[in-house]
């Protein structure tokens, strides 16, 4: 026989129809918004990483200055090693994006043409779709370069260039200013050369592991370096200043400007080094941000997804459970009698735990279809405004099925389990003697003489302290999700205008060779990038000792003294007095810091030390300089000698993509938190008030009027919930500035945490305002209950 | 002897506030006998009853029933005894709110191998019109016969009931003890009935009258009449 229990499932679904559908409908939001992404991440990484293969990625590529020899073409190949010719031409736009034009490719790092076609004639280009999303360029448009005018025939993704990051180096990538572009190789070919780059891709015959081709990598990199300096890279390291010394030596022998000689001598070495010399660039695969970059945030992004699923879920859980122990505490009899009568504990724990876990299952299930279906459209093309993706096929997810259904299956077991075993440990006499609630054998607590509302008011949130906890953590959580829905944006444009305010100066140059300016008010200056501790870049600058555009920096004099960006101090937490170790990217040379001071500085990571010093540590010339400051644009200097040129937009490149790509998510944090925020305080509203229908029920007979009992019930949540605003603000940000410290380490660069202060009015009225809905219905919900209520022998 | 109570001993409390509430009760009932345990409140009996349906547990004394000793069995024996041996009815009816008479009733029928026909049942509690309603629908005469049904099903070797009528006005009290005649008339149950009332006593086959925790006295009724006799 079916156990006759079980008809009170469909019941009581029924009859509390509206909190199960809140809670059905919040957990399918919710699964489907998790298993959406996690299906379209694992759907896009899928067609990320098969990309590789499909689209013959490259290993790594180099850029030169000059084009390869065969000699170096040769030896590379010797190295069971495919080498391609990537040439590309960068060119500015007029609306000051920059293009990097290449030819049409056939054999590594093929496009994938996501809409139109490839270009067929010399006056075709077609160009990122990302790019041309965020500019509201279409295909027929006409794009001016160099003068000559091309027709938009289609939209590609590169394989090499699923993020745009216009150099490896940059914190984040650009896809507001920067697009990849395809032309045919005749139209290649009618471009001027300003802007050309002889870049080279390889490939390795044989596939290897990540490891094995990170090691690959180095020896193609040894193979390069021998074959334009004639030395391996420790030897040319160990040996490069000995030969130019040397040399030196010998042509002093024969000349009279000993100087001039030696100058020139350590320039022809150096020329062959790589600072400035012929490799202008090396990127190996495992270090290319514009392939990798991606498919790390796909990871990231489904662990950030899964944790905000399983918060969520706890949270449900929980009030499924305080629900179900309510109804335990309501049929206390019933169990009593049902116990006397011989149902086991476990018979009944298995009834109550029914509902929950049929409610959270069915969510789960209605919630991966809804995920795969509607969702995953949303988060790919979320993804899709994010980053240049390949074309996906869905694919089945059994690790997301599990961690989007069976997980939450297993939390809402496990806390049900727990909650209603605890309620079931009773006697069945203490069940029918209605003994069961904690505090009744305990004495009531004493309140303070406050007047009768009060103290009534202070009753009702004692007895129902579980309920208001789980109010209270339930509000906290829809807090910190709507602090950070909404702290995004003005935490953007605060650092951007701090980034603005600090900018040095209107234009900052580095150069590719010494360039002489005859422009008022240009300030030179040394600069090198080097590695910290952390693998990350930082830019380290040698300055004027009385810089007009840095004149607020005092420079130290001892030479392993040096100034750091405010930016760097508070990402490393670091102190005047701490050493820092810095190191060469691509050589073996360290050096060691004492910081001697910081500058205010919030938009990169950078370090400042005296020209002259520089010069020293660095081994250049005394007068050595690489790049301007200027706050007008140096317009007598050539374009070739030019390698970046840093204007206010630039330097807002890290903001503006960020917003494009992160905006919608946090709108929708925003929007989930609100329906959580109604949703914890609807559920646990509701059941405070059914907990306490009887006494509602005998206040009515006694006289009060609906208003006076609504300002008992609803006012004591009422002050929870505004004590519970008003304690989870500072908290939630308290978590999220640590949360904000754990994550911006993982970043490269620097984004500091900011809240913008009214976020906290803006949280606060949007939580009364979810509270007054909540209000109004439970007002409804008092004025309902009859008064014959406290009159019934059967409850 | 079908069931036997023998010296059962029972006390609340510790200390300055320990109470003795039973002090050594002994006494058998015979099988398909109506007992009714008789006393004034305070005087021991719900106790005694909660013991025999062994959701109370005796500080001493041992309980036989049909031969088998209950005073050592654990929690999941007790649970299999009352399963298998119990019919509980209470003052209260305890009927489950989202349940119709009919289901009510089913939920003891589902503890029993051998449960009676539904139905019939139904029909001898005189409910068959009602039994599609839900217990806020019924009397509270109705109620109690649903709660009798749900005790009954499953054939109990006992039925135990505590203050069957206790919420009843006469009328309606002399039906259920009708019923419970009735019903140990039909099918052969013991019955353990806890009352206040003298009056209900005159329909049982033994009476023990218990006063501050010990039997005053323990008698066959000789001059038993039917309930439907009784003055209430």
């Amino acid at each position: 026989m079916k156990n006759p229990l079980n008809k009170r499932h469909l019941r009581e679904l029924k009859n509390d129809f509206g909190k199960y559908l809140a809670l059905f409908l919040f957990l399918v939001a919710t699964t489907g918004f998790v298993s959406g992404f996690d299906v379209a991440s694992s759907s896009m990484i899928k067609a990320y990483n098969d990309g590789f293969t499909k689209y013959n990625i490259e290993d790594g590529h180099f850029i030169l200055r000059e084009k390869a020899t065969d000699g170096l073409i040769n030896a590379i190949k010797k190295e069971d090693t495919s080498l391609y010719e990537l040439y590309y031409k960068n060119k500015a736009l007029s609306n000051g994006h920059t293009l990097r034009i290449y030819k049409n490719r056939n054999d590594v790092n093929l496009p994938c043409l996501m809409e139109g076609s490839l270009p067929q004639k010399e006056t075709e280009i077609a160009i990122d779709r990302l790019y041309a999303e965020n500019n509201d360029i279409n295909i027929g448009d006409i794009i001016e370069v160099d003068s000559i005018k091309f027709t938009i025939c289609g939209f590609v993704s590169l394989s090499d260039y699923t993020a745009l990051f216009k150099n490896n180096n940059d914190t984040m990538f650009d896809a507001n200013k920067f697009s990849i572009a395809l032309v045919t190789d005749k139209a290649f070919e009618n471009l001027s050369n300003i802007g050309l780059y002889y870049c080279y891709a390889y490939k390795f015959d044989a596939e290897l592991n990540d490891q094995d081709a990170s090691d690959k990598s180095e020896e193609i990199l040894d193979v390069l370096i021998k074959n334009v300096s004639g030395m391996d890279t420790d030897e040319m390291k160990e040996q490069g200043e000995d030969m130019a010394t040397l040399l030196s030596m010998m042509l002093m022998l024969t000349s009279d400007d000993n100087s001039d000689i030696e100058g020139t001598v350590k320039d022809a070495v150096k020329y062959y080094l790589g600072d400035d010399g012929i490799i202008e660039d090396f990127v190996a695969r495992q270090d290319n941000q514009a392939i990798n970059f991606t498919g790390d945030d796909f990871g990231s992004d489904q662990v950030f997804m899964n944790y905000l699923l399983y918060i969520v879920i706890v949270v449900i859980a929980f009030i499924f459970s305080i629900t179900s122990k309510n109804t335990i505490e309501h049929e206390s009899n019933v169990i009593g009698t049902l116990r006397a009568s011989g149902f086991t504990k476990q018979e009944l724990i298995i009834h109550y735990m029914t509902m929950p876990i049929i409610i959270t299952l069915a969510a789960a299930l209605i919630g991966n279809l809804f995920g795969y279906s509607i969702m995953k459209n949303i988060a790919a093309a979320m993804y899709y405004h994010s980053y240049s993706l390949p074309t996906y096929v869905t694919i089945w997810n059994s690790k997301a099925f599990i961690l989007t259904t069976i997980v939450p299956g297993l939390i809402v077991i496990a806390v049900n389990l727990y909650v209603i075993t605890k309620a079931m440990q009773h006697s069945p006499l203490s069940f029918l003697r209605g003994e069961i609630k904690n505090n009744n054998r305990k004495r009531v607590a004493n309140l303070p003489n406050w007047k009768f509302l009060t103290r009534f008011r202070t009753r009702i949130i004692i007895q129902n302290k579980s309920a208001y906890f789980t109010l209270i953590l339930g509000i906290f959580l829809s807090v910190v999700l709507l602090m950070f829905g909404m702290l995004f944006n003005p935490l953007l444009d605060h650092y951007k205008e701090t980034v603005l305010e600090s900018q040095i100066a209107d234009y900052q140059y580095i150069l590719k060779e010494e360039a002489n300016t005859s422009i008022e008010g240009a300030e030179k200056y040394a600069f090198t990038a080097l590695l910290n501790e952390a693998d990350e870049e930082i830019s380290v600058y040698g300055i004027e000792d009385n810089s007009i555009y840095l004149s607020s920096i005092t420079l130290p004099e001892n030479e392993n003294g040096i100034i750091l960006s405010s930016a760097y101090r508070e990402k490393y937490g670091l102190a005047v007095g701490d050493t820092i170790h810095l190191k060469e990217e691509y050589g073996t040379n360290n050096y060691i810091f004492e910081i001697e001071g910081f500058y205010d500085y919030e938009a990169n990571l950078t370090a400042y030390i005296s020209r002259i010093n520089f010069a020293s540590i660095f081994d250049e010339e005394d007068d050595f300089y690489n790049g301007y400051f200027s706050n007008k644009e140096l317009t007598d200097i050539h374009e070739e000698s030019i390698a970046t040129t840093i204007t206010a937009s630039d330097l807002t490149v890290t903001t503006d993509q960020l917003k494009d790509s992160m905006g919608e998510l946090f709108y929708l944090f925003y929007v989930f938190a609100m329906f959580l925020f109604v949703l914890v305080i609807y559920l646990l509203a509701k059941m405070i008030v059914e907990k306490n229908a009887k006494s509602v029920s005998i206040m009515k007979i006694l006289g009060y009027k609906s208003s006076e009992i609504n300002s008992l019930y609803n006012t004591s949540t009422a002050i929870v919930t505004i004590f519970s605003l008003l304690i989870s603000m500072p908290l939630s940000n308290l978590l999220i500035a640590q949360i904000w410290k754990i994550m911006i380490l993982e970043f490269k660069g620097w984004l500091p945490y900011y809240l913008q202060p009214v976020i906290y009015i803006k949280i606060f009225i949007a939580g009364l305002l979810c509270y007054l809905i909540v209000h109004i219905m439970q007002m409804h919900k008092i004025s309902k209950i009859p008064m014959s209520d406290a009159l019934k022998s059967v409850e | 002897m079908y069931l036997e109570i023998k010296d059962i001993k029972k006390s609340f409390g510790e200390g300055e506030n320990k109470t003795e509430v039973l002090k050594g009760i002994s006494f058998d009932v015979e099988k398909g006998d109506i007992c009714v345990l008789l006393g004034p409140s305070g005087s021991g009996k719900s106790t005694l009853l909660n013991i025999i349906g062994g959701i109370e547990t005796a500080d001493s004394g041992s309980l036989i029933i049909n031969g088998n000793p209950l005073a050592s069995m654990d929690e999941k024996h007790l649970t299999n005894y009352r399963r298998s041996h119990l019919g509980y009815v209470f003052q209260s009816y305890n009927l489950i709110p989202n349940l119709s008479v009919k289901e009510n009733i089913e939920v003891g029928a589902y503890l029993s191998n051998k449960p009676l026909d539904l139905n019939e049942l139904i029909k001898t509690l005189g409910l068959w019109e009602h039994r599609n309603k839900t217990p806020s629908q019924l009397s509270g005469g109705q109620q109690q016969r649903t709660s009798i049904g749900r005790a009954i099903i499953k054939n109990p070797d006992i039925l135990l009931c505590d203050e069957p009528t206790g919420a009843l006005d006469s009328k309606t009290s002399m039906e259920i003890l009708k019923l419970i005649e009735d019903v140990n008339r039909k099918y052969g149950n013991s019955v353990v009935m806890v009352t206040h009332n003298e009056d209900i006593s005159k329909m049982a086959d033994q009476i023990v009258r218990l006063r501050d925790g010990q039997i005053r006295h323990n008698d066959k009724n000789t001059s038993r009449i039917p309930a439907s006799e009784l003055i209430l």
